[in-house]
């Protein structure tokens, strides 16, 4: 069993505090499914996981199994189990996804024997054209593409613990589907490398990609804050109520950050 | 006639073969590349001189440039008076690895013929942030996230040597690469 744990988990972005204190933890074969409005500090809180430059921590810890991540190289992360699904894949001109899978799976020390037959196979289950796997990463692929693409890598990774930022954006209803149903399956069947289910951390500000991939739990972020936590219901009550019946104790100084982490989104 | 020319390690490299197209319909080619690290400047091209009819000539050129290294395409392609139907394309692409690393292209042409075709292309990219994260997101250190993308860019030239000859340059390139990266 595997714990990816955040403790008051504060952290900025070009000086700027978007997270305010995050604490989560998601073990094995659990979905966390955490929804905010643009700007509560989502895409912050997948790329401090993950250690992006340009995202300062300033107080807090995530650890994986007890194992301090925040100390680790992005590269040293993956390896320890942890992989980011990301909201706009970059494209990697030059570079095939499958010479970089069988890269990435030998620095973990695991065989590459038989995985051309397993990628054929997961593209399979996705939807991804089997054209599409020598190819150079993600380019002049469309969007739904790219997630299915996404979704393809987690299931050969098979990491112990998967962020997913945003999932749902930019995919049609049928790679929705596709993506979403794969990422439940792997939380509820066993892993062939660690012989465990995935655990997933699902960021997303729509409900929608929430109707297949089912959560154990719903966190709300607002203004850099987790405001509220429950079951399924919560994401349910959401879609009726709004962002706004959430909406974290009045605060100036979050509210400011808040507008400008916005400002930055678009800016980035 | 083709020549295939390889620039590296020197501090400053200033090379460019030639070839003479003197007989009606000849052909030549020429596959550079080159790298320039730190203090290291490669100005490296090709001439091709079309010197009778119907004669055709192919230049690519492949250059990276990282930690303040320079790389320059100088080149010259010349169609004599009387050579009437000359071919040429010029493909010049310049990788730069990061921000201090400079790539400069300075093709030269002297056509005396009206009914000449010349062709020149270029392209200058480099390697984003975004792109060394993403691969390593998924495992890779940065030296083999560069690797990559290195051995990805010049793989046209590569794929046309002979294999023994393609896997010494590829390693060459990130001996090369390597003790300077993070």
């Amino acid at each position: 069993m595997s714990t990816l744990e955040i403790r008051g988990l504060r952290a900025s972005v070009a000086g700027k505090e978007i997270l305010k204190g995050i604490d989560l933890t998601i073990k094995s074969g659990e979905v966390h499914a955490v929804m905010g409005p643009n700007g509560a500090g989502k895409s912050t809180l997948s790329a401090i996981i993950m250690g992006k430059p340009g995202y300062e921590v300033l107080e807090g810890t995530v650890t994986l199994d007890g194992v301090d991540m925040l100390a680790l190289a992005t590269w040293e992360r993956a390896i320890a189990g942890l992989h980011l699904v990301m909201q706009y894949p970059t494209e990697v001109p030059g570079v095939r996804l499958d010479a970089v899978l069988t890269e990435a799976l030998s620095t973990r020390g695991r065989s590459t024997d038989g995985l051309d037959d397993a990628l054929r196979s997961e593209a399979g289950k996705i939807g991804f054209e089997e054209r599409f796997l020598d190819r150079p990463l993600n380019v002049d692929l469309s969007g739904g593409e790219k997630k299915r693409n996404e979704t393809l890598q987690l299931a050969i990774l098979e990491p112990k613990i998967a962020i997913l930022d945003e999932l749902d954006s930019g995919l049609d209803i049928d790679a929705l589907r596709d993506c979403a149903r794969r990422v439940e399956a792997m939380s509820n069947d066993l892993d062939d490398s660690d012989g465990q289910p995935l655990g997933v951390l699902a960021i997303t500000h729509y409900n929608r990609l929430l109707e297949e991939l089912k959560p154990d739990h719903v966190h709300i972020l607002a203004q850099g804050r987790i405001v509220e936590s429950g079951g399924p219901e919560l994401a349910t009550q959401l879609e009726t109520d709004g962002y706004a019946a959430f909406a974290a104790a009045p605060d100036d100084d979050a509210a400011d950050a808040s507008a400008s982490a916005l400002g930055d989104l678009f800016s980035l | 006639m083709e020549w295939i020319d390889g620039n590296i390690g020197s501090k400053l490299t200033m090379k460019y073969p030639a070839v003479y197209l003197v007989g009606e319909g000849a052909t030549g080619e020429v596959l550079s590349v080159a790298y320039a690290g730190e203090g290291q400047h490669q100005d490296a091209g090709a001439k091709m001189v079309h010197a009778a009819p119907n004669t055709t000539s192919k230049i690519v050129s492949k250059s990276i440039s990282k930690d303040g290294g320079i790389t320059t395409y100088r080149g010259l392609v010349r169609v004599d008076e009387g050579a009437k139907g000359a071919k040429s394309h010029v493909e010049c692409d310049a990788l730069i690895l990061d921000e201090h690393s400079i790539s400069k292209t300075f093709p030269y042409m002297e056509i005396g013929e009206r009914d000449a075709q010349i062709g020149h292309e270029a392209t200058v990219s480099k390697i984003a942030d975004e792109q060394l994260f993403y691969l390593m997101s998924r495992g890779l250190s940065e030296e083999q996230a560069m690797g990559m993308i290195v051995n990805g860019f010049i793989e046209p030239i590569t794929k046309t040597l002979p294999m023994e000859y393609a896997v010494e340059w590829s390693r060459l390139i990130e001996l090369q690469m390597e003790g300077s990266v993070g």
